[in-house]
């Protein structure tokens, strides 16, 4: 019974060999022996490995079999590796390496719902795009795209991000600054050797070389602030996962993202831009950056300004449009706004400092610098009937509030819900990031 | 393409990342650092406004090898094409420096290289 068991074992793991067979030659890339055994003791415990027992053909609940190793972090973890590594090589498939594809695990929080597999996928391909000079402006260019994107829950019920988008966008991008222009030939070949020296060193020796500084020195001397924006209009096809929600939209949206890299990395107000200096919603959290140790002085960032698009349309319920149990079964204009926003508050390390302790020269590798996100989208619709208001489907509301580092714990938690969202949600969320 | 310090496109993409504090680690170490981890990346933010804050990086990464690395354009590539390729991986949370490199190094001709053949 053991030894079939084993031989049982053995047929799957060859079974993942056998899809995926340039492992021998590509190691370094390639999931390790060890987790393929994973993946097989996966399949083993949900079933997919044992025998037809009398009367009971193995693949009888293939589905929920599946949705089991999609419920599994390291499997699905292992899976998108294996798609993105051998599915998608370029000897083959071409055709879908410009589509990011991705099994996912989903989990809505407030209900004690268990978490289901599924998948992400976006698609966004340029059809043409055309650069022209405009006065005032570094780059113009004009861009026809087309995109798809969105998330599939194996249960719909537990996907908080019930929002599939598939549009044409025809738009105007245009920016303006950024560099002062080319370097002189001294300073080229002296960024040119000093990258090249500084490619040989670890992240641990990175951070403390002299060179590293030099190097930041002299490259962030040619940097100036940049304004972008894009103008630009949409065909959208809007649904939820099932189709069961289905718009039209036809609208136009203008997007504005504005970076202040002259001097981004001063430490007091008076080394920092004219520009950083109006960065008022950056205030609080160089307050704290100050008071934590993390700047010398009160020195809010201009790299840090809140971006913001806006946009209005006209949009065409296709079917089960919710307003329509309120009697309102018509085309309805909508306005839209969505600002987000990133910053640093605190360096770990420098709190480790402060504490006293030396312990923790190696938790400062991993704690890092902890920053605070925020994205905040409002919807309206124009001249919505007294019905469609009193039913709360005139507004929506939705923020998503971050804080932890990049690579490291975190905290999250989001409030509100997007026009297809079955629920509104308070969601938090607690949990660690890796580098893999 | 493989990620090495003897290919001017991977330590191009790497000293920018640097220089525009997107990414910190060392060289070996930021093949794998996905985009999703960049200072730009927002959680949460809408693929609309991704777009915009990844056009603004992608079009300093083009500043940058045009004017720190002295690259030229490869034959059958332009700035637009080279600004809309980078600005297509910035907006994938899981595609990697390495990956952005690919990009960089189809696009762009550094003085390095032998031949832009």
């Amino acid at each position: 019974m053991r030894s079939a068991r084993s031989a049982r074992r053995i047929l799957v793991l060859f079974s993942l060999l056998a899809v995926t067979p340039v492992y021998a030659g590509d190691a370094e890339e390639s999931p390790t022996f060890g987790e393929l055994l994973q993946v097989t003791n996966l399949l083993d415990n949900a079933g997919m490995s044992r025998p037809a027992e009398a009367g009971k053909p193995t693949l009888l609940n293939v589905d929920k079999q599946v949705k089991k190793i999609l419920s599994d972090p390291v499997a699905v973890d292992i899976i998108n590796r294996v798609i993105k590594k051998e599915v998608l090589r370029d000897d083959g498939w071409l055709f879908l390496r410009d589509i990011d594809f991705k099994f996912k695990i989903f989990d809505a929080t407030d209900d004690g719902t268990p978490l289901s597999g599924g998948f992400a996928y976006a698609y966004e391909k340029d059809i043409r795009d055309h650069e022209f000079q405009v006065k005032g402006l570094d780059y113009a260019d004009l861009d026809l795209s087309f995109s798809s994107r969105g998330n599939v829950a194996f249960d719909s019920d537990v996907n908080p991000e019930d929002f599939l988008d598939t549009k044409i966008n025809f738009g105007f991008y245009g920016s303006h600054g950024g560099t002062r222009g080319p370097m002189t030939p001294e300073d080229h070949e002296r960024y040119i050797t000093l990258t090249q020296e500084l490619s040989n060193l670890s992240t641990a020796e990175l951070r403390t070389s002299p060179k590293k500084q030099e190097l930041l020195k002299l490259a962030r001397s040619y940097l100036t602030n940049q304004v972008g924006f894009d103008l630009g209009g949409k065909v959208a096809f809007e649904t939820d996962q099932t189709f069961s929600h289905r718009q039209m939209v036809y609208g136009g949206e203008l997007g504005l993202v504005v970076s202040g890299w002259e001097r981004f990395d001063a430490t007091t107000w008076n080394e920092t831009s004219t520009l950083a200096k109006f960065n008022l919603v950056d205030y609080p959290f160089a307050v704290i950056r100050w008071a934590t140790g993390f700047d010398q002085g009160f020195a809010p960032r201009g790299l840090n300004f809140p971006a913001g698009r806006t946009g209005i349309g006209l949009v065409d319920p296709q079917n089960d449009d919710p307003r329509a149990a309120f009697g309102d079964h018509s085309s309805f204009p909508r306005v839209d706004a969505e600002v987000s926003f990133r910053t640093p508050v605190v360096d770990a390390s420098n709190l480790l400092h402060l504490s006293g302790g030396n312990l923790l020269d190696n938790l400062k590798l991993i704690l890092d610098v902890i920053y605070v996100s925020a994205d905040y989208r409002y919807y309206r619709e124009i001249g919505a009937s007294n019905a469609v208001k009193s039913a709360n489907l005139a507004e929506f509301n939705y923020v998503v509030a971050t804080v932890g580092s990049t690579s490291g714990p975190f905290f999250s938690y989001l409030d509100g819900h997007l026009p297809f969202d079955r629920t509104s949600d308070q969601i938090y969320e607690v949990g660690y990031k890796f580098h893999f | 393409m493989k990620w090495t310090n003897n290919n001017r496109a991977c330590v191009a993409t790497w000293s920018a990342l640097l220089v525009l504090d997107q990414n910190s680690e060392g060289f070996a170490e930021s093949e794998n650092v996905k985009i999703g981890t960049f200072k730009f990346w927002v959680k949460g933010e809408s693929g609309e406004l991704r777009k915009s804050r990844a056009m603004q990086l992608a079009t300093m990464l083009d500043n940058i090898m045009q004017n720190f690395e002295f690259a030229k354009y490869e034959e059958g590539s332009d700035k637009p094409g080279a600004i809309n390729a980078m600005c297509g991986v910035l907006t994938e949370d899981a595609k990697t420096i390495a990956e952005l490199g690919d990009v960089i190094d189809d696009n762009y001709f550094f003085p390095s290289e032998k031949t832009n053949a």
